[in-house]
Parts: C-alpha cells; structure tokens; sequence
C-alpha cells in the first residue's frame, strides 16, 4: 500500500469549518517558555507546527477535537472548546 | 422561561444512548443533546462492539444493526522490527451465535442507527447541539444546562453526562480533578477498503459471518504502553494503534509515524496490500482504570461511560459495553430518583450502588493496579516482548549447531538480558495486576 503523507489522511475526512471561529487558541507567549511542546509532536493530525524561529504555530481547521493537546499541554498555553454544534470532524466510518 | 425536560442526557454514544433508550422505553421524557451533525459522527472506537449489554435493550439486534463481522478469531502478537510471534484462537462456539457477544463495528454508522432505535422508543435526539455548562440554582444545584443555541436554556431534574473522554462537563460540575496524560491513551486508526473475498483469504475466514481481530504488541507502539489492531469489516479492515500519551509525548513520537510503521511491516503488509484508504481518524481512550475514575453521581448528575472512564484497560479491552451497561444503570437510578420525587446525591447514590454489584466496577476493581503497574514498569515490552521473539526465533533455527547447543546459547542470551530476581519481581507484579488482585 502506498504511503500516505497526513494532508492525504486528513482529505480522506468530511469536515464542517466555522470559518474565521477557531475553537483552540493558543497564548503565543506562554508557548514561547515551554520547553516541552509535546503538541507539536503528538497531535495526530500534526496541527501544531514550528516556524523557522522555533515558535508554535497552530492551524484549527483539520482538528478531529481528540483533546490531546489540551491534556499535554504543561504550561495551560491553550484555550480549548468545542466548535459551534455540527461543525468541525464529521466522521463517516469512525 | 426556559423549556424544562425530566432528562437531559449529553451525548449520543453508547452510554448515553443506552440511557435514553432505557428512559424513553420506560415513559421518562428525555433528551439528547449531541454536539455532532449526527450521533456517531464525533465518535471513533477500534473497534469490537461487546454487546452483552445491547442485547438486554434489544435482543435482536443482529438483524437490524450495522454491525460488520462477528469475531470468530483472535490473534495474539508480539512484533519485533522485522518479526512476529503470536497465539491464536479459534473456538468454534464463537462461530455461532451469540458469537461471544463480539462484533466489529464502524462507529459513525452503529451509533446513528442506535440512536435511531432510542428516539423510535421516544426520546428526543438533538444533533449539532453542543452543552456548554450547567444551569445552577441560588443552592448551586444543577437545575438545567445551557446549550450554544439560541434560547438553549434547558431546566430538567436530572442530567446525564455521557459526554465522552473529554467530559469538560464532569469537570465543570466539580465531579473530576484535571485531566493527565498518564490517564490517556492516543488512539490513531486507517479503515482499508477490501472485496469481502479477500478479506477471507487473507485471514482465513469461512464467510462474511466470520471475523477477526488481531493484537500487536512491542514494536507497534515503540515499545511504550500500548498496542496496534487490526479488525475485519464486512468490505474493509480497521488498522490502528493506541499509545499511552505520557509515554508517546516523552519520546516524541507521532502516532500517525507509527502508524505508518506498523502498516508496513512485514507481517501486516500483505494483509492490507492493495487496499484502498478510507478514513484516518483519531480519538482518545480513558485509561485511568479504577484509580481514573471521577466521582460518577451528584446532585441532580450522573456520569456514566467513557466520561467516567469505564474501560477495563487490561487485554480485554472493554469499554463499548461497560458504557452501555453504565448507561442502562443510570436509566434505572434515575427511574428510582424520580418515584422518590428526589434527585438529590443521596437519592442518586443508587447508581453507584447498581454499578458496584455490576461487572463495570467488578472488572475495573479486578484490574485496579494493573495501570500503575504498567507505567511503573516502562521495560516490560522493552526486556520481554523482543527477547521472546528472538528467542523462539532461535529455537527453531536450523543449521549446523545441534539443538543442545542452540539451546544453550539461548539460555546465554536471556540471563544476560534479563535478571532472575528482575524476572521474579515482574512475574508477581504480572501475577497481582492480572490474574489475582
């Protein structure tokens, strides 16, 4: 089977965006001290990323709302909700 | 002034459906609220529906639900980078019906259909619905919950929080302490298209009325707490892995890299060959065991499945029945509740009670240390799982050295990697987690 990178993962899935209503924010500042940024590596729709200068930067649309972030982030750095009802992941399998 | 409901459940999954079903069937007016388009939608599990407790609600469900294959036969395996040593089974009882009351089910469909059954029975389901917080009085008793709609103030006498291993809800109402990561597992999945054909070749089943699930352990997750599957559906196979979050973030591990591993390996590569992607979803899984738990009732609440952490995290792997069951629990609590005309804690207590004589609180009580045991004991898959592998490797090799001496070496490899009285100690502590509590 061929290898998929996660932007072909993540297409395979439905997703309803409430445009411009992120449902996490993250406080730059504070993620600026964290020497652990465990969300970078461990959400798996690779949703946090690092910029050149070692800064988090973060992308809501594409989040499957699994809430890991929001359980390994050491420093409180993130707001977390749900999105608006019936908007986000719509999963057609599960 | 607000609409007022005798029941307002949260979330439309296993638990909270099971609960709706049992009020709605019972004459209780009731209501879900499901924050997805449609139930099921959010929802995401390996996975193997346990039905014992479905079948109490709705003894035939066979013939009208979309469950995929009943499993018929598991596999054990230990995997290396490159090997796999495993034990199967194969009990012909389970090839009949109730087919040990184990079926492979794709989520999004199995909830919306359960749903279906739960509002056909007379509960309102609410979809695109998400529950905010509650709804206090000047006592600070819940009274009600506010939804994110327009006018969503909801009063009821009591509301059921099955809202999911994210139950912000539970935290909110004071019933759980913080979230943490050793309390978590990161679950990633693929669902693989394949003709039903074969998928019976390729796991030597008879029919479309045969299944199988298969368990990973050792190289599949690294290593660290956790283990990979794959399970047949009818026309596709579900891949996929869980990993302990504590141990994941602390190597850097990206699940979906080990996913991506895992399905390249030599011994999963040709049962998933020319198979067509699906969908890649992920979902967490509460891990916490007995010690995880939340404070499962209160005033006015009650909190039943994974939002109450009820998954029998040993190798069986339970999870989608203690929420049903947990669910019909509650149903009867609440029932209980309502004659008495007091939903106070106290009168709420029953649930507690229910669950304490069922097997959701037996089974987690059974396995009580073994999730301690497990995060205490990192090297447990490090020392054993590949030394096993390599071990059974060796005993059959066939070459010129005599199996005398071939054995001999191999008693020379496993004391120089593990210790007798490290052995000992790992077996006791197996022994109490498992088997003896």
């Amino acid at each position: 089977m061929k290898k998929l990178s996660i932007e072909d993962k993540i297409g395979l899935v439905k997703f309803k965006v409430d445009t411009g209503k992120p449902h996490i924010k993250i406080k730059p500042e504070i993620c600026k001290t964290c020497p652990e940024k465990y969300c970078v590596t461990i959400c798996p729709v690779e949703n946090y990323k690092l910029d050149e200068q070692g800064n988090v930067i973060f992308a809501f649309e594409g989040c499957y709302e699994c809430g890991t972030c929001r359980i390994v982030c050491t420093k409180c750095g993130l707001e977390w909700d749900y999105p608006l009802g019936g908007y986000g992941v719509c999963f057609r399998e599960g | 002034m607000a609409e007022k409901v005798d029941v307002v459940v949260v979330g439309g999954g296993p638990a909270g459906i099971a609960c709706a079903y049992t009020l709605a069937k019972a004459g209780v007016e009731t209501i879900v609220f499901e924050r997805g388009g449609y139930p099921g939608s959010k929802n995401v599990m390996g996975g193997i529906l346990f039905t014992n407790a479905l079948a109490k609600l709705i003894p035939d469900f066979r013939e009208h639900a979309p469950v995929e294959r009943p499993v018929t036969k598991r596999k054990f395996l230990a995997i290396s980078e490159k090997d796999a040593l495993g034990v199967e089974t194969g009990f012909s009882d389970f090839s009949r019906p109730p087919h040990n009351n184990n079926f492979t089910v794709l989520r999004a469909r199995f909830d919306q259909w359960f749903a279906n059954q739960a509002e056909d029975a007379g509960a309102m389901i609410l979809s695109e619905t998400v529950v905010d917080d509650f709804i206090y009085d000047d006592n600070k008793k819940i009274i009600g919950v506010k939804t994110r709609r327009d006018d969503g103030d909801i009063l009821c006498n009591c509301v059921v929080l099955a809202d999911g291993v994210n139950s912000l809800l539970a935290k909110k109402a004071g019933l759980r302490s913080e979230f943490k990561p050793k309390d978590f597992v990161l679950g990633v999945k693929m669902v693989l298209g394949l003709p039903a054909e074969k998928i019976c070749e390729r796991f030597s089943l008879e029919s479309k009325n045969d299944g199988a699930a298969y368990e990973f352990f050792g190289a599949v997750t690294n290593n660290i707490l956790g283990s990979g599957f794959i399970y047949t559906n009818l026309e596709s196979v579900s891949i996929g892995l869980g990993v302990a979050l504590d141990g994941a973030c602390k190597l850097g591990l990206r699940p979906y890299e080990l996913l991506d591993k895992f399905m390249d390996h030599p011994y999963v590569r040709p049962l998933i060959k020319d198979s067509e992607p699906i969908e890649y979803s992920a979902h967490l899984l509460p891990e916490g065991g007995y010690h995880g738990m939340p404070h499962v009732f209160h005033d006015n609440v009650l909190v039943c499945g994974d939002a109450a952490s009820f998954v029998n995290t040993s190798i069986y792997h339970e999870g989608s029945n203690l929420a049903m069951e947990s669910g019909i629990l509650a149903a009867k609590a609440v029932m209980q509740a309502r004659g008495r005309g007091d939903f106070s804690a106290k009168s709420l207590m029953k649930y507690a009670e229910y669950l304490q004589e069922s097997i959701v609180i037996k089974d987690l009580k059974k396995y009580e240390r073994l999730p301690g045991f497990l995060h205490s004991s990192p090297h447990l898959f490090n020392n054993y799982l590949d030394l096993a592998i390599e071990l059974a490797k060796d005993y059959f090799i066939v070459d010129e050295l005599s199996k005398g001496e071939r054995q001999k070496l191999m008693f020379k490899k496993a004391w120089g990697r593990v210790s007798v009285m490290q052995l000992i100690g790992d077996a006791y502590k197996s022994f109490r987690s498992f088997i003896w509590n």
